[in-house]
């Protein structure tokens, strides 16, 4: 009974030897990145993808960045644009490690819904990827030479690893664009990237020997800008001076940083640092009419202060009343902003839809007309936690 | 106790202790004719001496022994000159009681049982007109004294094992247990070694079912020869075809004792260090002694590493590959690319590489577990460094691998039994085979099958995987916590019900 | 032949796990189309309203002398109408088993393995159930206990990690949806507790009754219940409604994005495993039932040939339909047709049995 036993077991495993699904790591291309632009001929999109080759011979130190290559396919669909390009690396392009998604702008302006609707159908590509919009086509940003000893591409992945850092808030992902096409949730907004010529310097380090032509214009990514998406369409974007308090409304983060000018000095501005940004929304509506009441609460620190400030005469009082003035004049420009460009971004109609799901059920079809002509009131209230460790700096005498 | 539902193999009767192929026969009484008898069946034993006495009142009689099998000195002081000093007319049982100075004696007239005797270390004296001799043991073997122990070497508590002497190993049990409730039975198993098999147990604390099921199953074994107690393992296990042993091999006696006091049974066989316990389950093998002379945090803290190097062992050769030729995706993305970097080039497919590692592992083990210690030292090093390093510099292999190997090879050897490294040793095949073919999947189903493999074994019918399935919590905290022995206040209660209460603290 | 018993913690947790078992797969995909954001609510009125039936099954094996499931419907039922209700019972898990057999297979092959045909895995995991069904009951209560710790170790950690995950304002409002949508979608959660219930009146006949029994039991079922709802509401709360929806599977997708880029790219390496032993816990409960279902109509019925034939039954089954879509469908069918009849048949089983307790 038990060589008969073990016999079955035997037979079993070689009925079920096929190992179909194994596959060598080295048969794999990691895509790193992928950028969607528009194709140059009509129904085509061309898709750059960023791999890093690995290296033959020993050592672990692949994916070093020095080696990340881009390659463009011109194709009708993300499927087609796969097969030409596993033909041309002769690897599987591999996508479980890509970092991020980046559209060009042209793209992003006429909508993304066929390449997000791509991406989502394959369940080796996370819905977690974050996505970046181009300041022109996305090609050129994955292409771009930067820095020192960079590749290209190596700057976007620098940049991911710091984008906690940056102002910008939460990425957006594709699961955040697909729960928008769903007609849930509210506008978003995605970083744009964008490029600047790379200063070089006398003194400064030249570029290693083969990461470019000669006369090859070096650049740099950098994102100070983002994007807001009605749906899946780019349709306005924030300049850097409204990102932070626009980030700091969703209340994806909490600190940043403010100027505002020095009580005692007009001509001298202070350096201060938000600790901890909390806004509160109080939504009324009368019929049509609604007013919306925000109320952020800013606990600050002073940090920095050019010109006199003599604390013991004037107290802490006019700076807090000064950085509330301040706040309220950055978030009634978001808010006109966004206005403007009838995108409600920061979510208004969703709060109405959670908190009076049956005024939002008659309001949501002129949504797009009402949204512009709500009546916005700010009331900020500061509170300087801390002034640092160095108090005396609020008394420097000019020598007059 | 559960009545165990598996199936046993038909019992066979037990084989008288044969003379049907000996010339079958009593003493007559006429001396130089029984003597001829008993050589006739001790035929060709040159070691067999033969000493005639002629007693104080003239009658004759006969000494006979083997030569190096008993104390000569013993025979001449204790036998031969009482023996000529005195007389025989009053019988041999008048000899025993009041000539001869030897502790025990017995009186036997069947030439076969003498003959026996003889064999076992036994001097037999035979009187003229009488039909049964006197036997008298004197036997004296050089044998090994109590020595550290090898197998399991112990880094707290008493270092002692046992040695190759029933007796004396009995004797250390006895001097461990001071209570009378230490009751030893002896059985005899071999046609013709004719092998004392001792079954050892607390009388008030073990159940007696258990005893009576330990005594049937040896009864049962019905062979011409064995080694030892490890030899019979297979009659006496419940699942002889299994490679998982439910019978626990140690040589360490203070391990029997603690097995004792839990209601357990132990047997131990005439010439074997070993002993074996009864009923086994399969978490206990991860306890180590030391573990109960230790402190209970780092007991747990150890207990968790022989955990994790159980796991390792068994699973991460398996796991690797699933994960690296199959999931990809899991891997943080700077450890594809450097495994990625580390395979480029490599000749074989992943699979044949992580088997020629194993193997070769396996081979180094084996080769230096068969060396003598200092080569199998230098063995290690050669196989372990040599080989590895070589082979990741020829490209032969990614070097990722090479630390997986190692590591799983390292890791069999942070388990405490002996029996428990070789079935060790031996599972990570099958795994990595499932997972070779079906990725996590495989090694998922691999470790089911296991389970059910495992869970449905009974150790003399109570279920093998015990504290863990069925779950107790007690049991299950003494598996993977140091736990300090005042919550060890009960045994087991399926082990010992009638006695259950083991500490009383204040 | 000795008689199986299974302690009561141990019959508890078994039905604990039984009663999840692959539903914590789809179970958000199934209810946050109809329901929304508050489909966890759905879901935890469909295991409230079961309740009720936990202590009618109870009620019904508690007072269950005979040694096996088969002789005690008959002492319940009476020879005759004990083998048709037997023969009904076994036709409906043989059904519901072999799809979720196929299931196990095609979603393992849709999610991580898309070269291997699915029906090697659905063979793969055929071998442990009929090995396991082989054994018996007795045998896959323990390795339930086994498995349990790691894969329940395993869900709740998926849950941890998942909760810095978890965007609030996707959950507000946490009831967003009129009652009679949420009542709707309940309903098609209530064939997963009736699973859980009529497991409860399997192995609540080799339990070693003891008082209270309906209480742990409920607990149990609840506790699944809870444990649902909870995942329901994750899975919404990290994905959002358009996401949850847009798959078959949304478990899956939710564990692909959970702690990326943290010291794992991702963590699927638990939650495959899960997938394994959660289809092994169920198919193997439905393969055990059904045998022992069999072995009540028919004595002569003996144990290789039971395990071999219902075997090729399961595999039959569980190679039918083609498609990912054409299962859901027919786990839909089976579902919605013959478990939500138990809804009827338990409640007249518990009154026969008062009944003829009664008359005794």
């Amino acid at each position: 009974m038990t060589y008969a036993k073990w016999g079955l077991v035997l037979m079993i495993s070689l009925l079920l030897v096929g190992c179909w699904d194994q596959q060598e790591i080295t048969d794999l291309a990691s895509i790193a990145g992928l950028g969607f632009d528009v194709g140059s001929y009509p129904h085509t999109v061309r898709m750059s993808f960023m791999t890093s080759p690995p290296r033959a011979g020993l050592g672990g130190e692949g994916g070093d960045g020095s080696r990340l290559r881009v390659m463009t396919v011109e194709a009708g669909s993300f499927t087609e644009a796969l097969i030409l390009l596993q033909g041309h690396i002769r690897r599987q392009p591999f996508f479980l490690h890509l970092g991020f998604i980046l559209f060009g702008e042209e793209l992003a302006k006429s909508g993304l819904n066929g390449q997000i609707a791509a991406l989502q159908g394959r369940s080796t590509i996370r819905g977690s990827v974050p996505i970046f919009v181009a300041q022109g086509t996305a090609e050129e940003i994955l292409t771009a030479r930067s820095g020192i000893g960079h590749a290209p591409g190596q700057d976007i992945a620098d940049l991911l690893d710091n984008l906690a850092e940056a102002p910008l808030g939460r990425p957006t992902t594709i699961h955040n664009v697909r729960n928008v096409l769903g007609g849930l949730g509210s506008e978003i907004t995605a970083p744009i990237l964008e490029l600047t010529p790379l200063r070089l310097q006398a003194g400064d380090e030249k570029p290693e020997v083969g990461l470019g032509l000669a006369n090859e214009q070096l650049r740099e990514v950098f994102v100070r800008r983002l994007a807001v998406f009605r749906r899946d369409r780019w349709v306005a974007d924030f300049d850097q001076y409204l990102v932070q308090t626009f980030v700091l409304l969703t209340g994806t983060t909490k600190m940043g940083s403010l100027n505002i000018t020095n009580p005692a000095d007009p001509k001298s501005i202070m350096g201060i640092a938000i600790a901890n940004f909390q806004a509160r929304f109080e939504i009324k509506i009368e019929g049509d009419k609604v007013e919306v009441e925000i109320l952020p609460r800013v606990k600050a620190i002073v940090r920095e202060v050019s010109g006199s400030y003599i604390l013991r005469d004037r107290g802490l009082e006019p700076i807090a009343q000064n950085i509330e003035q301040e706040v309220n004049r950055q978030v009634i420009a978001v808010m006109s902003f966004l206005q403007e460009q009838k995108a409600d971004a920061l979510g208004i109609g969703d709060m109405i839809r959670r908190q009076q799901p049956d005024v939002w059920a008659r309001l949501e079809p002129r949504w797009g007309q009402l949204f512009p002509q709500i009546t916005v009131s700010v009331n900020t209230e500061a509170e300087i936690t801390s002034t640092g460790m160095l108090v005396r700096f609020f008394e420097i005498k000019r020598g007059e | 106790m559960q009545k165990t539902t598996r199936k046993m193999r038909k019992p066979v009767p037990v084989r008288e202790l044969t003379k049907a192929d000996i010339e079958k026969g009593q003493f007559s009484g006429n001396l130089k004719q029984d003597c001829d008898a008993l050589r006739a069946v001790l035929s060709a034993s040159a070691d067999l001496k033969e000493r005639t006495i002629k007693m104080s009142d003239g009658a004759p009689c006969a000494v006979l022994y083997f030569a190096n099998l008993t104390n000569l000195a013993l025979i001449s002081e204790s036998i031969i000159e009482p023996l000529q000093r005195h007389g025989g007319a009053q019988g041999i049982l008048h000899i025993a009681e009041q000539v001869v100075h030897v502790p025990e004696y017995k009186a036997e007239g069947d030439i076969y049982q003498v003959a026996c005797a003889l064999s076992a270390g036994t001097v037999a004296v035979l009187l003229a007109g009488e039909a049964e001799a006197l036997l008298l043991p004197l036997l004296e073997l050089e044998q090994r004294p109590i020595e550290r122990a090898i197998q399991e070497d112990i880094l707290i508590g008493p270092h002692e094992s046992f040695s190759e002497s029933l007796g004396k190993n009995l004797a250390i049990l006895r001097r461990r247990v001071g209570s009378p409730d230490l009751k030893i039975k002896q059985l005899m198993v071999g046609r013709r070694s004719r092998t004392t098999v001792a079954i050892i147990y607390l009388a008030e604390v073990a159940q007696p079912i258990l005893v009576a099921e330990m005594e049937k199953r040896i009864q049962r074994i019905d062979i011409d020869f064995t080694y030892g107690i490890n030899y019979l393992t297979d009659f006496l296990d419940d699942e002889p075809h299994s490679v998982f042993p439910t019978l626990r091999s140690t040589e360490i006696p203070v391990r029997v004792v603690a097995a004792l006091m839990e209601g357990r049974i132990a047997v131990m066989a005439e010439g074997d260090g070993s002993a074996l316990i009864a009923p086994t389950f399969a978490p206990e093998f991860l306890q180590a002694s030391e573990d109960y002379f230790d402190r209970p945090l780092s007991a747990t803290f150890f207990r968790f590493i022989r955990m994790v190097g159980l796991m390792i062992s068994v699973f991460l050769p398996g796991t690797w590959l699933a994960l690296v030729s199959f999931h990809h995706g899991i891997l943080p993305t700077p450890l594809f690319n450097s495994i990625q970097s580390g395979r480029e080039g490599v000749p074989l497919p992943t699979v044949v590489e992580i088997f020629v590692l194993i193997l070769a592992f396996d081979l180094i083990v084996e080769a230096s577990t068969r060396m003598p210690t200092r080569i199998g030292q230098a063995l290690g090093i050669v196989g372990g460094i040599i080989l590895g390093q070589a082979a990741v510099q020829a490209g032969l292999v990614s070097p990722a691998l090479v630390i997986i190997a190692a590591l799983t090879g390292l890791a069999i050897f942070t388990q405490p039994s002996i029996t428990f490294i070789s079935v060790l040793r031996l599972l990570k095949y099958p795994v990595l085979i499932a997972g070779s073919l079906l990725g996590i999947y495989g090694v998922v189903w691999a470790l089911i099958f296991m389970l059910i493999t495992v869970t449905a074994i009974r150790s003399f019918g109570y279920p093998y995987m015990f504290p863990v399935a069925p779950f107790n919590l007690e049991g299950e905290l003494d598996i993977f916590i140091g736990v300090p022995k005042l919550w060890h206040a009960k045994r087991q209660k399926f082990l010992s019900p009638q006695n259950e209460r083991r500490l009383d603290y204040e | 032949m000795s008689k199986v018993r299974v302690g009561l913690a141990q019959s508890t947790l078994a039905l604990f796990v039984v009663t999840i078992g692959t539903v914590f797969f789809p179970v958000a995909g199934v209810v946050v189309p109809l329901a929304g954001a508050s489909g966890w609510v759905a879901v935890l009125l469909a295991f409230f309203i079961a309740l009720p039936w936990v202590y009618m099954a109870t009620y019904v094996a508690g007072s269950a002398t005979a040694p096996n499931w088969g002789q005690a419907v008959k002492a319940w039922l009476g020879p005759f109408v004990g083998r048709i209700f037997l023969m009904y019972f076994a036709f409906v898990w043989m059904w519901l088993g072999g799809l979720l057999l196929g299931q196990a297979g095609l979603v393992f092959h849709e999610m991580a393995m898309p070269r291997t045909p699915p029906i090697v895995l659905c063979f793969a995991l055929l071998i442990l159930v009929m090995r396991v069904g082989w054994h018996g009951l007795e045998v896959f209560v323990r390795t339930i206990e086994a498995l349990a710790m790691f894969s329940i170790l395993g869900l709740v950690g998926l849950l941890v990690g998942m909760l810095p995950l978890v965007r609030i304002d996707q959950l507000r409002p946490l009831i967003d949806a009129p009652p009679a949508l949420i009542a709707h979608a309940a309903m098609f959660c209530l064939p997963w507790a009736m699973e859980g219930v009529l497991f409860a009146l399997f192995i609540g006949v080799y339990a070693r009754k003891r008082l209270g029994m309906g209480g742990y039991f409920a607990a149990a079922v609840g506790a699944a219940g809870f444990s649902l709802a909870f995942l329901t509401m994750m899975t919404v709360g990290v994905l959002g409604r358009g996401v949850t929806e847009s798959y078959l599977y949304p478990t899956a997708i939710l564990i692909q994005v959970a702690l990326p880029g943290f010291f794992l790219e991702g963590v699927e390496m638990f939650m495959y495993p899960l997938w394994v032993v959660a289809s092994y816990f169920k198919v193997g409960a439905a393969f055990i039932m059904v045998s022992e279902s069999l072995a009540g109509v028919w004595q002569g019925f003996k144990q290789p040939y039971r395990t071999l034939l219902l075997g090729g039954v399961f595999m039959f089954i569980a190679t039918r339909p083609r498609n990912i879509f054409e299962l859901v469908a027919s786990i839909g069918r089976v579902d919605n047709t013959f478990f939500m009849s138990f809804y009827f048949i338990l409640p007249a089983l518990a009154l026969w049995v008062r009944v003829s307790r009664r008359e005794e």
